[in-house]
């Protein structure tokens, strides 16, 4: 009696479908460009108003930092992992009154497409620096403008305003 | 009395005023259906992500119960100004409770946290994205309800947001993130 031919025939399939898989895979993890990139910028906000209008005006220097890790597949579609280090000092521009503020934050996008942008708003904490002047310490709102193009990330501080809820 | 030509010349004429008339409607009902077809098609959505932890006090030895909300409400257009665009806003509230690590409530003497900030951000595309999405996280500041900021605490809530073809889903809370941010 002759033998069905289907199992041996199943099987082959079966390992050739794995193979190919495998090989897929392969393919797709070559072409998946990783990428990584710190970015430092020094940021000066003139003169932002606080939330009371007896209170002064404040000028704020930062040095933002941006450790931004990309992944671009071949079909475009990308993956962004930044994680933002903010630091930053404010000066009444009257008195001279001292704030501090710093913080880290990580944040992640993923799109099917590699060109966008993602504004977004960050909140600070400015602390009074002088422990002798109690509840002088405010929030900030930041805004900041995270700008891809064709895979390439940029990162612009747009505004500080003073958060006054 | 007409004679046949003089009756296929009347024929002929209405025919072209039908044909003329139906041109000039149907080319108006283009225009009307072209315009819009591009103008800004806008939709909303709104979400409420309930936020109930028992979280480490980085300020203390200490535990806080935090019990809050945060609503997001969402709004894609497309056709607009850019290809397609996506914003979200974030409005949070809650308070803090001193607690036992397993939740248990205690009393110290001191008032509770409270919590309420805005937030928001933005999204622009050459076109409308298969697939999008943020993880992004939502500072809060709980500061007693006394305002001493002495153990003021900086709380991060880390949301997951997705959206297939321009439509959102649910939000995801991933975790939260605490650290002191004592003032003065």
């Amino acid at each position: 009696m002759r033998r069905s031919p289907w199992p041996q025939s199943g099987l082959g399939i079966v390992v050739l479908a794995a193979a190919l898989l495998a090989l897929f895979q392969e393919q797709a993890r070559a072409q998946t460009v990783t990428k990584t990139e710190t970015t430092t910028t020094d940021v000066v906000f003139k003169n932002v108003t606080r939330c009371n209008a007896n209170q002064e005006a404040v000028d704020i220097y930062a040095r933002e930092k941006h450790y931004t890790q990309t992944q671009t597949s071949a079909s475009g579609a990308m993956k962004i992992a930044d994680s933002f280090n903010d630091q930053g000092t404010g000066t009444g521009q009257v008195s001279g009154a001292q704030y501090g503020y710093s913080f880290v934050s990580d944040n992640k996008f993923r799109s099917s497409t590699s060109t966008f942008y993602v504004r977004i708003q960050f909140r600070e904490h400015l602390i009074r620096l002088d422990s002798t002047v109690p509840g002088d310490d405010w929030y900030s709102l930041e805004t900041l403008l995270i700008n891809v193009t064709n895979g390439n990330t940029t990162f612009k501080a747009e505004t500080i305003q003073a958060d006054c809820r | 009395m007409e004679t046949p030509t003089a009756q296929n010349n009347g024929r002929g004429a209405r025919f072209l005023r039908t044909a003329l008339v139906l041109l000039i409607v149907a080319f108006g009902l283009s225009r009307h259906v072209q315009a819009q077809l591009i103008s800004p098609i806008t939709l909303n959505y709104s979400f409420s992500v309930p936020v109930a932890k028992v979280v480490p006090n980085a300020c203390t030895s200490g535990f806080v119960l935090i019990d809050g909300t945060i609503s997001l409400n969402i709004r894609t257009i497309e056709g607009g100004q850019v290809p397609f665009s996506l914003t979200v806003t974030y409005a949070s509230t809650g308070n803090g409770q001193d607690a036992l690590a397993d939740g248990t409530l205690i009393l110290n003497g001191k008032l509770n946290y409270v919590y309420s900030s805005q937030t928001g951000s933005e999204a622009g595309f050459p076109e409308k994205p298969q697939d999008f999405g943020q993880t992004v996280g939502i500072r809060d500041y709980l500061v007693r309800s006394s305002g001493d900021k002495s153990d003021q605490l900086l709380v991060e809530t880390v949301l997951d947001l997705t959206f297939t073809n321009g439509v959102p889903s649910a939000p995801v809370l991933e975790k939260l993130n605490i650290s002191c941010s004592a003032g003065s």
